[in-house]
């Protein structure tokens, strides 16, 4: 083997690895049933009643909040958190036929691949403690929307519009401009659409969120396109025209905070 | 090269659901059916509630919680739901102190099984 050849090879070694390790691309991460070994479920359980009152505390009906899966060092810059849902104040009815005031949480899940396919997405409720378990980290995103935005939301999720905005076809970094793809927070996005356009048309949803909203863009290179799709099969980039893009915590908050559709946006730590 | 190539393809393959997942491990003490995480919270003194079900803030459609999924039934348009949601009024708001737990989920069920062949 020539010297050039070789070094060829290990440059496509070292993008493989990357490929295979530094998890370049995994922007969300939404699979079904998480559990993460960072917190017994003692502590899980503190963080998410944590969580819930200072929700509460705030008066917020809904919140946006969002969870690393992993560690930080291994996210793509500038990228925070790998989950997303609805956190919504709900009465809840339990199995001995009382009923408690909290929050149910509202997911889009992709697939185990045990269960379901990884490359399919379901809308799936479920609660804060299930939420904080597949967390990697000490700390959660929020974003508390307007009063009118969380009632607005509120609606949308109680009505057929939030089936309707359901795109199954998952990718890790799909694109919020495309309706090909939808991961976690492209859905929360279109929901948040629907409630601020008063509309049920996917179609609409996309073309709206193309005029005003900018979404984070993933550092990828051309290598990560053609091998990515080989090395997890729900990272799908043929949405994507020109750079990686996609919704996360940082862009919805923004998203939010310019269009004055915004409470507060914060990162909630967990109290030992 | 090209064993290289492949042997760099093979091991992307081989590690790829390895950092694909949210730490897949069921590494927590107790990690399992969520009776049995309910009986584990209990005993280290956490309060817990199974739940059944969900009611949404709006009259129409509840949420039900069937085997840790829920299944979302309503018949209300939004805006009519925005009317209702709307008498929500804001303000501090009470959380039980009990934790959650949904109910177990249903069987995993592979979901790629071979249909059976005809005879």
């Amino acid at each position: 083997m020539t010297v050039a050849r070789r070094a060829g090879a290990f440059a496509v070694l070292g993008v493989v690895a990357a490929l295979a390790w530094a998890a370049p691309a995994a922007a969300q991460d939404s699979s079904a049933h998480i559990v993460a070994a960072h917190f017994t479920p003692e502590q899980a359980a503190a963080f998410s009643k944590q969580v819930e009152r200072d929700l509460a505390a705030k008066g917020a009906r809904v919140a946006m909040v969002f969870r690393a899966g992993r560690m930080r060092n291994q996210l793509p810059e500038g990228i925070s958190y790998t989950h997303g849902a609805f956190w919504v104040y709900r009465t809840i009815k339990t199995a001995d036929g009382g009923s408690l005031s909290g929050y149910a949480v509202y997911n889009l899940y992709a697939g185990d691949g045990k269960a379901w396919p990884t490359i399919e997405s379901r809308l799936v409720q479920d609660f804060p403690f299930d939420f904080t378990r597949g967390s990697t980290v000490n700390d959660m995103g929020v974003i508390i929307p307007s009063p009118e935005m969380q009632r607005r939301i509120i609606a949308v999720i109680d009505s057929p519009t939030y089936q309707k905005v359901h795109n199954p076809a998952y990718s890790l970094v799909a694109n919020p401009w495309s309706r090909k793809y939808q991961n976690c927070n492209n859905f929360m996005l279109d929901v948040m659409a629907a409630a601020i356009w008063d509309t049920d048309d996917p179609d609409r949803i996309a073309a709206d969120l193309k005029a005003h909203y900018k979404p984070t863009i993933v550092k990828a290179n051309a290598i990560l396109r053609l091998f990515g799709p080989i090395a997890d099969k729900r990272l799908r980039t043929d949405d994507q025209h020109g750079p990686v893009r996609t919704a996360t915590y940082e862009s919805l908050a923004t998203f939010m905070k310019d269009n004055d559709l915004l409470q507060e946006s914060y990162v909630f730590n967990y109290q030992p | 090269m090209r064993t290289l190539l492949l042997l760099a393809l093979a091991s992307a393959l081989a590690a790829g659901p390895a950092f694909a997942q949210d730490s897949v491990a069921n590494a927590s003490a107790a990690g399992g059916a969520s009776s049995e995480v309910a009986t584990h919270l209990a005993a280290s003194g956490v309060q817990t509630a199974l739940a059944a079900s969900v009611v949404p803030a709006s009259v129409t459609g509840t949420v039900s919680v069937v085997g840790g999924a829920a299944a979302v039934g309503s018949g209300v348009d939004v805006s009519r739901a925005a009317g209702d949601s709307a008498a929500a009024a804001t303000g501090r708001l009470k959380v039980d102190e009990r934790v959650v737990i949904a109910p177990d989920p249903a069987p995993r069920v592979p979901y790629d099984v071979e249909k059976p062949r005809a005879q």
